[in-house]
């Protein structure tokens, strides 16, 4: 199945499994008496409950996701699911406020505190505190305030969130007194779970087992750029192509509780392989003092931005700035025909270019063409429009385009190429930002 | 600019290939592992789901009538139709 492919299909099957949530809410109802406040409660519960469970499968790192829908697209979903998550848990508790205001002929006051007094209600209530505590962080306004790694931290809560609101959920009216459906509510939630448990913690710890990665070297590359050059045994078994990143945990005393999402900079050789890193902010700064011998759990590879994209014979890669690590990679590495194969190179000042002497290398061993876009954006010449992406690349209409630069760059590359016939499904990107 | 060549061994890479596996049995223990977590992750939902068939119902539903051949048990925090304080119970067509 092609890559567009599989992605409306898991997309179906997440829809498909709200509607048979909603259709679980209904067939929950009781023949007679109840009004639109119960049915509202049901069904957002439900469907809060069970897209809990998507919003962790999205983010447990399971490969056939990571390698055929994307990363960034999973994150992408997974930021859109959670406002409709917080939207509904808000609507259930909302509705089933009202629907026992009315079951009582109580104030709303009276009737939340009675509610509240159900069994599993209080811990529930803690959930979703938490939950709105997490979407609180995660608004672009206060996620700008604070570093990666604390908003990381705090999502972590989440995990705890469904495990305080599950016994509420097993008790709801829909599932209760209902085994197999009770059996099958809970597994739902176990396998989530359990993806979790397997991709996310055992996983990185088995490779760090098997392949014992080490950082030999950190090297300068440019200003505030460096590569971290590591070696390992077995590191033909990560399957990692280029194009692909991994999430970089290095163990030292500061820098071991969070990883980081990098590309691999060069196609692995032999056993090793080789990241660069920017410092961009708290934790890419630490990683430019790791030191050689640093042990290193990797978690991947990821990424759908690989060769596997390709289609047409020619291709042309954008990068901007230290978004050229993945395209160091496919410069070295993806096939195409004879001096079909282009790449095109922004950046601010000529401090800021990467890997200049290699990308010459590369682009002699492999009749290869580079164009060095350095200079102020100011430049008409250099402007990222659809006239100059013409006059740079003329052919651009006719080959797979492979992006990867700041969201701003990325931005006006993508309407360049748009703009210069580029079909959208030959422009392969990920978004590194999130 | 650096240049990507390394031919030195790292400092701390000594024994490297004393305790591997090989490939094939590496793979064969990766699918044990995640068996074992699907095994696991089996009996905790099916647990949990069993578990919970004994937890006490929640409904902010107004309360049906009770088919006569049901056996009507008293649940807490539900009222009944005639409005009274529900006990205990594990049924469910009583207190919609």
């Amino acid at each position: 199945m092609s890559g567009p492919g599989f992605v409306r299909t898991v997309l179906a099957a997440i829809g498909a499994g709200a509607l048979l949530t909603v259709g679980l809410a209904l067939a929950g109802l009781p023949s007679t008496g109840a009004g639109i406040a119960p049915f509202l409660a049901h069904a957002c519960g439900l469907v809060a409950g069970y897209l809990a469970c998507v919003m962790v499968v999205l983010m447990a790192r399971i490969p056939v996701l990571e390698r055929r829908v994307g990363p960034d697209v999973l994150a992408r979903w997974h930021a859109r699911g959670a406002r409709i998550f917080i939207a509904l848990v808000l609507g259930h508790a909302g509705a089933a406020v009202v629907a026992w205001s009315q079951v009582r002929g109580t104030d709303p006051v009276t009737a939340a505190r009675e509610v509240l007094g159900m069994p599993g209600l209080l811990a529930a209530t803690v959930g979703t505190v938490l939950v709105l505590g997490v979407g609180a962080v995660s608004i672009a306004a206060a996620r700008r305030r604070i570093s990666f790694e604390a908003w990381h931290a705090v999502h972590l809560l989440t995990y705890l969130a469904i495990v305080l609101s599950f016994p509420h959920q097993l008790a709801g009216p829909d599932l209760a007194g209902r085994p197999v459906l009770q059996v099958a509510w809970a597994l739902m939630h176990a396998y989530a779970l359990g993806a979790v448990l397997r991709y996310r913690v055992v996983g990185p710890l088995e490779t760090t087992w098997r392949h014992r990665l080490r950082v030999v070297a950190v090297l300068p590359e440019a200003d505030g750029v460096v590569s971290v050059v590591m070696r390992g045994r077995h590191v033909d078994e990560l399957g990692a192509q280029a194009g692909q990143f991994f999430r970089w945990r290095f163990l030292t005393a500061s820098t071991w509780r969070t990883a980081h999402p990098f590309s691999l900079s060069a196609v692995p050789h032999g056993d090793h392989v080789r990241i660069t890193v920017k410092a961009l902010g708290d934790g890419s700064g630490l990683i430019h003092s790791v030191r050689p011998g640093t042990l290193v759990l990797a978690e991947g590879p990821s990424g759908a931005m690989t060769a596997r994209r390709r289609t047409r014979p020619s291709v042309l890669l954008i990068a901007g700035g230290v978004g050229i690590t993945p395209m160091r990679a496919l410069f070295e590495s993806i096939d195409t025909v004879p001096g079909g194969l282009t790449l095109l190179y922004r950046a601010s000042r000529p401090a800021d270019v990467v890997f200049r002497d290699e990308l010459e290398a590369i682009a002699r061993a492999r009749s290869a063409r580079i164009l060095w876009l350095v200079g102020r954006s100011t430049d008409p010449d250099l402007q990222m429009n659809a006239r100059n992406m013409r006059r740079w690349v003329p052919d651009v209409a006719e080959r797979d385009v492979y992006l990867c630069a700041s969201p701003a760059l990325a931005a006006a590359a993508r309407t360049a190429v748009r703009d210069s016939g580029l079909p959208r499904r030959h422009l392969h990107e990920e978004d590194f930002s999130f | 600019m650096s240049t990507y060549v390394l031919t030195a061994a790292p400092p701390l890479d000594r024994g490297r290939h004393r305790s591997s596996i090989s490939t094939r049995t590496w793979r064969r223990v990766r699918l044990a592992t995640s068996l074992s977590v699907v095994g696991v992750a089996t009996v905790a939902g099916v647990g949990l789901g069993l578990g919970g068939a004994t937890t006490s119902p929640v409904s902010i539903a107004a309360p049906a009538p009770a088919p006569a051949s049901s056996q009507v048990r008293d649940v807490p925090g539900v009222v009944d139709d005639d409005g009274s304080a529900d006990g205990p119970s594990r049924g469910r067509s009583h207190h919609r």
